[in-house]
This record gives C-alpha cells, structure tokens and sequence, in this order.
C-alpha cells in the first residue's frame, strides 16, 4: 500500500453515505412491512411477552427453554462438524485413491446424498437408521440407562442423558449429510495439489503416512479452509431440518414456544437472529483462523 | 580419474508404454559410480521417461533397471535425489523445514542433528542466511539452490536432475550450474538432463542423445558437440546452436 494511501485511508468502521442511504433504505422497508402487517395482516405484535417468554426459566429452575435450545443447536454442531470433518476427510481420499474399492463405495454416497434432498434423506435414515440400527447395536439401553451423576463439562458437551439418543441420532444424521460436502471439498483440494509435490515427497523417501501428514494435508488444510468454513456454517444452519425428527434444538423449540404462545413472528424473528449471530460469529473466527494459517503466502 | 568403483545404474532393454504410446524403445544404458551423464534431445524424446525409471517415479513396462545391482527401486528412496524444473519445495514449510523435513522422518535424527546437516548443505548452495524464509519469497535460482540441498540431505548416492535450469531467468541460470558443477567435482553419480552445452563440456563424461524414445547415440561431449555420427544428432545440434 502506498504511504499515500495509508494517510487518507479511514477508520475500518466507519461508515460513508453509501452506508447511510442502504441503512435508510433498510429502515424505510422494515418500518412499511411492520406498518402493513400490524393493519393489512392484522397481527398483533407483542414483543414483551415475547421476551418475557424467551427469558423465562424452565419449571424446575433451569436455564430457559429457548436457550436450551440454543445450546443444543451448538452441541449439536461442534460434534456434527467433528464427525462430518473425520467421515468427510475418510470419504474425500477414499475418493481421490486409485483403488476402486475405496473409490466407487465413496463416490456412490456422495452422488446419492448431494442428489437427494435433504429432507428425504432425514426421514430415510430416521425410519431405518435410528429406529432400526441404534436398538440393533444395543445402544439405546446403554444411552437410556445410563444415571450416574454428571459432571458440569458432561453436561454441556452431551446434555441430559435422558436426551442422548436423542442426541446420537441428530449428530448422526447431521454429518452424514454434511459429510458429503466435505467429502467433495476434501478431494477437490487433493487435487488441486502439483503432482510435483507428490513426486518431491516421494524422491525424499517419505513414508506415505508422512507424505500425507507433512507435506499434503496441510496444504490441502489451507487451500480448503475457506469452503470448509462455508460448509461448518452450513451445517449449523442444516442442522435446523433434523427438528422434525424431534431432536430438540432451537428449530424445535422455536416452533414450540411459537406455537403454544401464539406469538409466531415475534418468536421466530428470535430463532432466526439466534442463528444469525452463530454464523456470524463463526464466520469471524474462520476469518481471524484463515489469516494466521496463511501466513506462508505472503511474499 | 574417479571412476571403476562399479556399476550404479543398469538399463536392459527397458520399454516404456503410456497406453498406445512407446515412450521408451528398448533402452540398454549403464552409468558407472561416480560418472556424470548428460542426457539431451528434443522435447516428447522420453528423456524425463528414462531418467523417472530410476527412482521408481514411473514403473517401466518390460525390461530391467538396477540402481546398484537392486531391482527393488522403492529401496532406493532418498538415495537417488532427484531435482525437478519446477524445483516443487514445500510452500507451507520454511526453507530450513523443507531441508530436515525428510531427515527427521525417514533418517529418524534427532531435531539438532537435522538442522546441523540442513545448514551444512545450505552453505554449501551459498543460502544459508535464507534459512526462515518461506519458498515464495526467494527467486528462482535460490529456489533451485534450495531444492537441491534438500535432495542432499538424504546423503543420496545418485543425483537426477531434470531440466533443473530451464525454468530460469537467464540470470539465474549460472548460480545453479555452479553448485552442480561442484557436485561433480566431488565424485557424485549424477544424470543430467539439459541442454546447458557448456556444463556438459565442463564436467560430463558422455552425453547421451535421445530421439523418440531411443537413445540414438552415445558419445564424449567432444565427440557428440563436434562430429555427431548420426544425422538426428546433427540436426537437432543444429537446431539448438542456430539461435
Ligand atoms: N503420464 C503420461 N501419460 C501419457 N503420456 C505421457 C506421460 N508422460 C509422458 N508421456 C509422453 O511420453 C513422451 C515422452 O515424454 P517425456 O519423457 O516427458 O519427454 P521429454 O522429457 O524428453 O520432453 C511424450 O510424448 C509424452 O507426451
Ligand atoms: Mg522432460
């Protein structure tokens, strides 16, 4: 950058009136749509009731209701971007091997899940996976039965225990789906690797396990960070589809809380603002993560 | 001379197919311990083919290489370095990284003794005040430099290069010819292929000439530069010095 640029250049926040004029005309709208639904539509805000609701505590004194529901939608997320992240990664260099056993069973599931929709998907895996597959394996009396006390980091990693069925069977169906797209994001950037770098690793006499986890990955790691955090604040948001199989996170409570109060618009302005400042969030962390990893770019 | 210490490299009428197309045609070539080999001819002439044979880069159709009288060429990683066009460092990794990177993994040293080796061979490319910086952010010639330094580090008995200047400014080209001039000097095995006729003279025993796959001939660089026995060598040499 020029030093004369540096001079002039103003202070990262502030606004010119450009800014204003869009923020003037984002007011105008707003404020006509707020006019014409609270007479056209004849609906009748109550934003205290519905804050009070909001902020209400549950019966037995717990945090409230829509909260819970936040933090489910957040546990539901870290470990449906950890299983998405290790199933995607699997899938991605099963795909990218020049082994067809492992290629064609990966590249089959990732046709089938990026080619269905996704609402199908999660009435498919709940009818045969969660309600077939986790009795099968046992699992569903371990989770059920399980009553030992719970630590305070138990808690909030994995929620109630009378929940973790429930809980398994949303991470499942989560990062199956997301998976997918990891899958594809993960291959594209092996592929986006110079066959030199490979033959360069090779020449070194580089076991392939260090090939891969020296010279490979973390290239592929910072190529693919960007559409990789795409895909993380995707999923937070996909992950509101598996409240139809009644996995209680803030899609589901929304709608309860919605429906029994009554304060529809209201409610659901809060579920979409709570996801809003999740992914906003995210996506400042990737930013700030993105900007130390690509140090070495820099000339 | 230096030569006699025995053979280090063996080709016996090795084919090389890429689908329908020969790329190599019954190659027979045997490079001594110690001998510097130049290998030129026009570009698609399998002379990348021939020299990625060796170190088990491309497997071979029919036929046989041995590097030092073993056929398991998978054997011989690290220990025949190999030096590319495009130099291919490891971008992510410092210049000192990409130097004891393969030391520390596959020699298993111990973290001092790998950056002792590493900033031993980067004097010797003359680079060694470059040791944090990243490979973007030297020129091409240092890039170079540094590729072949960590080719070293494996303490590789054979070196390949191939085309290790062509993607060089001209400027550029002389500061690394310098360090494989040196190298030859000192007794390393190496097969060159380029057509920096002024290295061949200087240090190459033979120069092999490859057309279509075939070596065509094989001779001194005195005798192939000067009085070509075969008229693809005369017209290719031709080409090369008409500009
Ligand atoms: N991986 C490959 N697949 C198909 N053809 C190839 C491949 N690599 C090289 N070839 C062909 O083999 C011939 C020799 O290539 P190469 O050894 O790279 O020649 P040179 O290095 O002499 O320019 C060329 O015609 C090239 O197109
Ligand atoms: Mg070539």
């Amino acid at each position: 950058m020029s030093v004369n640029q540096a001079i002039t250049r103003k202070p990262r926040y502030s606004f010119n009136l450009l800014d204003y004029m869009l923020i003037l005309v984002t007011m105008v709208v707003i404020g006509w749509i707020y006019y014409r639904s609270s007479i056209g539509v004849n609906y009748h805000w109550n934003w205290k009731a519905a804050v009070d609701l909001i902020f209400t505590p549950s019966a037995d004194g717990s945090l409230p209701y829509f909260f819970q529901g936040i933090i489910s939608t957040l546990r539901l997320s870290l470990w449906g971007m950890i299983f998405a992240s290790i199933i995607g990664i699997l899938l991605g260099v099963a795909r990218h091997s020049k082994i067809a056993l492992f290629r064609l069973p990966a590249t089959a599931y990732i046709q089938l899940i990026r080619n269905i929709p996704p609402l199908v998907f999660v009435f498919i895996f709940y009818f045969f996976i969660s309600n077939q597959l986790i009795p099968l394996l046992g699992l569903d009396n371990l989770l059920r039965n399980h009553n030992a006390e719970l630590s305070r980091l138990t808690y909030y990693l994995f929620g109630r225990s009378s929940l973790w069925e429930n809980l398994l069977s949303g991470i499942f169906c989560v990062s199956l789906l997301s998976a997918a797209y990891i899958a594809e994001v993960v291959r594209s950037g092996l592929e986006g690797i110079e066959k030199g770098q490979w033959e360069a690793a090779y020449s070194l006499g580089l076991s392939r396990w260090s090939k891969y986890r020296y010279v490979i990955a973390p290239q592929v790691i910072s190529n693919i960070s960007p559409p990789l955090a795409g895909q993380a604040i995707s999923l937070v948001k996909d992950s509101s589809i598996v409240a139809l199989i009644s996995i209680q996170e803030l899609t589901f409570v929304g709608t309860e809380i919605a429906n029994s109060s009554g304060l529809i618009f209201e409610i659901w302005l809060f579920v979409g603002l709570a996801y809003l400042i999740i992914c906003l969030g995210l996506s400042l962390l990737f930013s700030k993560i993105e900007k130390t990893t690509r140090k070495h770019l820099e000339k | 001379m230096k030569k006699t210490n025995g053979k280090a490299i063996e080709f016996e009428h090795v084919d090389k197919w890429f689908g329908a197309f020969q790329a190599l045609k019954k190659i027979n070539l045997s490079v001594e311990e110690g001998e510097i080999v130049v290998i030129c001819g026009p570009s698609g002439s399998g002379k990348s083919t021939l020299i990625r044979c060796i170190n088990g880069l491309e497997p071979y159709t029919s036929g046989q290489v041995k590097v030092f009288d073993s056929l398991d060429l998978n054997q011989q990683k690290g220990k025949v370095g190999m030096v590319f066009q495009h130099f291919y460092l490891f971008p992510h990794l410092s210049v000192l990284e990409n130097l004891t990177l393969a030391p520390l993994r596959s020699l298993k040293l111990s973290k001092q003794a790998a950056k002792d080796l590493a900033m031993h061979f980067l004097e010797r490319v003359k680079i060694d005040d470059q040791a944090d910086k990243y490979p973007a952010q030297l020129s091409g010639g240092q890039q170079q430099r540094v590729a072949i330094a960590r080719s070293l580090c494996m303490m590789p008995r054979i070196m390949l290069f191939d085309e290790p200047t062509s993607a060089l400014d001209p400027e550029m080209i002389n500061e690394v010819l310098d360090v494989m001039v040196e190298l030859a000097q000192e007794g390393m095995t190496m097969i060159c292929v380029t057509h920096e006729m002024g290295f061949a003279k200087k240090v190459a025993d033979r120069v092999v000439f490859m057309d279509e796959g075939e070596v065509i001939e094989i001779a001194t660089p005195e005798n192939l530069f000067n009085s070509p026995k075969h008229k693809r060598t005369k017209a290719f040499l031709n080409k090369i010095l008409a500009h």
